[in-house]
């Protein structure tokens, strides 16, 4: 009996004293690793969750939104996305007004050589490339150089957009006084690029439309992850990065300039990158297609290619709608022209 | 005390977050890493709306000012007919021609938010020809796109117009150009009970018209080889519907083939070599190729149904009917030989007159649904089914060269007193906009759209 408890009595001091010292020691050593990458995730979550704050910060309509608090954080970004948008858009006109001309995008006053090549030769009955090399490279070069001319060429850039203005008005102007609205008719009109009277007609058009500013918002949301690592973390900290509400302002007014080539033949597989040299006034100081092979190669990418440097450079997206104080940001950037979801 | 912490917290779930953290760490970081090096905008929306072009009257000294403007207002109307680019009003034009020939001053044409610029020039050689010359340049980019001269006769100046078009427009979008093409279709005329039909021809754009056949026969559904000036169409011998052959240069037609039975809804093959067609004696019709040179006769579909209306894939290893051995008249695609039936069209309705596109990528067809007919395109595999335009009757698709654009025929509802009934010529863009009459001398029906002229 006496023995059989001695018995009891040691096994379970054993037992004991094995979990108390044995169980620290096995548990110690994997211990230094854990919090190292605990502790990192932890970091650049908050950062990730960080990103939207400030959109509905600068929002003066929705409720207090008191300091940090993460509830506010992942909504906003979903249902009230277009209203973080105004406001930046409302930021956005202050920029241009104060206006740092330095250089202009691209003066191309200069003419070393008017490409106004010598006369093709009327030897061949057939047509003949006629190519003035100058001109093009004149172009690329003179941008450092700033021209007197500068003065003519901001004029445009406030105007020209009225004249467009059929499509464009509901963007720039309306964003003040009630936002959402003029979201859903811009996607109305980017909604379909290929007609389908057969899906138009039963399904109930309204809706429909009304509700397509839902996709894009996911869509956005599919960009978001990327984005917040997009703000390098080497960078000072989250200041630094763009807000989900300034990409997408930037996206709408780069959209308004880009004709996407619908009609053509695999118009899905035409994905074009753009890389993009900015100055600091948010002009454009260089752009270039990432893919040039394929450009010299392929006639349906060039087209593809050209239209998206079209809408890179065109006078009406120039300045682009960019936080200035984040100009290390986006300095340089990649813009990826993808009209897969629209065809 | 500094013990505790440590005992509370269990041993396993640490490791599994250790594990946790060694799986994720990496992935997170690589998912990181690529984006640290820059900012990545996607885009993903744009608009679609016809590209501002300054076209500007083509320069030339006397009497070339005028082939100069004429040359200009074609290029410039067959631009904006295809509803990609919006020539802009010469008017406000800031540069002259002189000017530009020199060097196009951009900052002037950004002002007028054109995106390209056209100028060009006519001369008279020696020899009595046309130079016409011309550059492309983008003006946004400040470079020059193209520059092309063309020696012509003057009364050519027209196809040149439209050869230039082709070129601005191959240059900008990628693709071939359509407008130096001709059209042959069935001009119809009369009353309604006693149509008199005959064939026409005429460019693209509606110029040249000219009719080929003089009425006193029946003549339907004309066919452009797609490699010489040759139509094949049907027509009546001996009160037979017979497949015919007519070239367009010299007028002359013959019958296709000498069959017991009738023959209807001939197409050309890509080559040109060959004309398949719809063959019928005994009530169901089969599908046949009848090879031009040797005359020799192959039968491709053996079903106890209808087959008719084939047409061919542009590389020829493919051919589109349509039957009703499914039970309602559907698409269905078989090879060259006759073999690999398979049915790709399975919604609501009757499908009729397949059309494969010279570029490869869709079928463009009929469609009869409740009481009203439809044009629309679909991929080859069934795919993709898109309407583009619907009506109390459209019918007869037909595409240019470059597979973009579709041309058909639209009939109005006629009341019983045979009031009405007009029926015209209508093109489309392949995404379904850009709708626009071809404006003929009297009523038109089953276009036929002519590969470029060569």
């Amino acid at each position: 009996m006496t023995r059989g408890a001695t018995f009891s009595f040691l096994f379970h001091a054993l037992v004991v004293l094995l979990a108390f010292f044995g169980l620290p020691l096995m548990a110690k050593p994997p211990e230094p690793m854990l919090e190292k990458p605990i502790l990192v995730d932890i970091v650049t979550i908050a950062t990730v969750t960080n990103l939207p704050p400030p959109a509905p910060k600068v929002e003066p309509k929705p409720e207090p939104p008191k300091v940090v608090e993460p509830p506010p954080k992942p909504e906003p970004p979903k249902p009230e996305l277009p209203k973080p948008e105004p406001p930046k858009v409302v930021e956005a006109p202050p920029p241009p007004p104060p206006p740092p001309p330095p250089p202009p995008p691209k003066v191309v006053e200069p003419k070393p050589e008017p490409p106004k090549p010598e006369p093709i030769k009327p030897e061949p009955p057939k047509p003949v490339e006629v190519k003035p090399e100058p001109a093009p490279k004149v172009a690329e070069l003179k941008p450092e150089p700033p021209k007197p001319e500068p003065p003519k060429v901001e004029p445009p850039k406030p105007e020209p957009p009225k004249p467009v203005a059929k499509v464009e008005p509901p963007k720039p102007a309306p964003p003040k006084p009630e936002p959402p609205k003029p979201q859903v008719k811009k996607d109305d009109t980017f909604d379909r690029l290929l007609k389908d009277l057969a899906t138009k007609k039963p399904a109930t058009p309204e809706p429909a439309e009304a509700k397509k500013p839902e996709p894009p918002k996911p869509q956005q949301q599919a960009a978001l992850p990327p984005t917040p690592n997009q703000s390098p973390p080497p960078r000072p900290m989250t200041e630094g990065q763009l807000t989900l509400s300034e990409l997408d302002a930037i996206r709408g007014q780069i959209a308004q300039c880009w004709n996407v080539p619908a009609g053509a033949r695999d118009a899905r597989n035409l994905v074009v990158e753009v890389q993009v040299d900015m100055n600091q006034d948010a002009t454009v100081r260089h752009a270039q297609v990432v893919d040039q092979a394929r450009m010299m190669t392929d006639p349906f990418f060039r087209a593809a290619a050209e239209s998206a440097m079209r809408a890179v450079l065109n006078p009406r997206c120039n300045p682009l709608r960019l936080p200035r104080e984040k100009f290390d940001t986006w300095k340089s950037f990649i813009l990826n022209f993808n009209p897969k979801e629209m065809l | 005390m500094s013990v505790l912490p440590d005992r509370s917290r269990p041993w396993m779930p640490t490791r599994r977050d250790a594990l946790l953290g060694l799986t994720v760490a990496p992935l997170l970081w690589s998912a990181a890493r690529p984006a640290w090096g820059e900012l990545r905008i996607d885009i993903t929306r744009g608009k679609v709306e016809p590209m501002p072009i300054a076209i500007v009257p083509f320069s030339g000294a006397g009497e070339q000012a005028k082939f100069g403007s004429d040359i200009s207002s074609v290029v410039s109307a067959d631009l904006e007919r295809s509803g990609l680019f919006r020539p802009l009003d010469p008017k406000s034009f800031i540069q002259s021609a002189e000017q530009i020939r020199l060097q196009p001053r951009f900052e002037d044409w950004k002002m007028i938010n054109a995106q390209a610029l056209v100028h060009g020039s006519v001369e008279t050689q020696a020899d009595g020809r046309l130079k016409v010359e011309f550059r492309l340049w983008d003006v946004i980019a400040g470079q020059q796109m193209t520059g092309l001269a063309y020696f012509t006769i003057p009364n050519n100046w027209r196809r040149v117009a439209h050869i230039i078009a082709d070129a601005i427009y191959k240059r900008i979008t990628g693709e071939d150009g359509y407008f130096d093409t001709r059209v042959v279709y069935i001009a119809e005329s009369g009353p309604q009970n006693r149509r008199v039909k005959r064939l026409a021809i005429m460019d693209q754009d509606g110029a040249n018209h000219r009719f080929l056949t003089d009425g006193r026969v029946l003549v339907l559904t004309p066919r452009f080889s797609p490699t010489a000036q040759e139509i094949t169409y049907l027509s009546y011998f001996r009160d037979q519907p017979r497949v015919y052959l007519f070239n367009i240069d010299t007028g002359q037609q013959e019958v296709v083939g000498d069959f017991p039975g009738m023959t209807f809804a001939p197409r050309f093959s890509p080559d040109g070599k060959r004309v398949i067609m719809s063959l019928s004696d005994t009530g169901n019709s089969q599908i046949y190729t009848l090879d031009l040179r040797t005359r020799s006769v192959k039968r491709l579909t053996n079903h106890a149904s209808i087959n008719t209306s084939p047409c061919y894939s542009p590389d020829g290893n493919a051919i589109c009917f349509n039957s009703d051995r499914s039970g309602g008249q559907q698409l269905y695609t078989m090879d060259a030989e006759g073999g690999g039936v398979k049915r790709i069209s399975f919604g609501q309705g009757r499908y009729a007159t397949p059309v494969w596109s010279p570029r490869g990528d869709l079928l463009a067809f009929t469609r009869l649904n409740a009481g009203s007919f439809s044009i629309g395109v679909m991929r080859p595999d069934g795919s993709g089914e898109r309407i583009l335009t619907e009506s109390f009757l459209v019918e007869g698709p037909t595409w240019a060269p470059n597979g973009r654009v579709l041309m058909y025929f639209r009939q109005q509802p006629s009341d019983d007193q045979g009031r009405g009934g007009q029926v015209k010529l209508f093109s489309i863009d392949l995404t379904g906009f850009n709708e626009r009459e071809i404006i003929t001398p009297v009523d038109g029906s089953d276009p036929a759209w002519s590969p470029l002229i060569p």
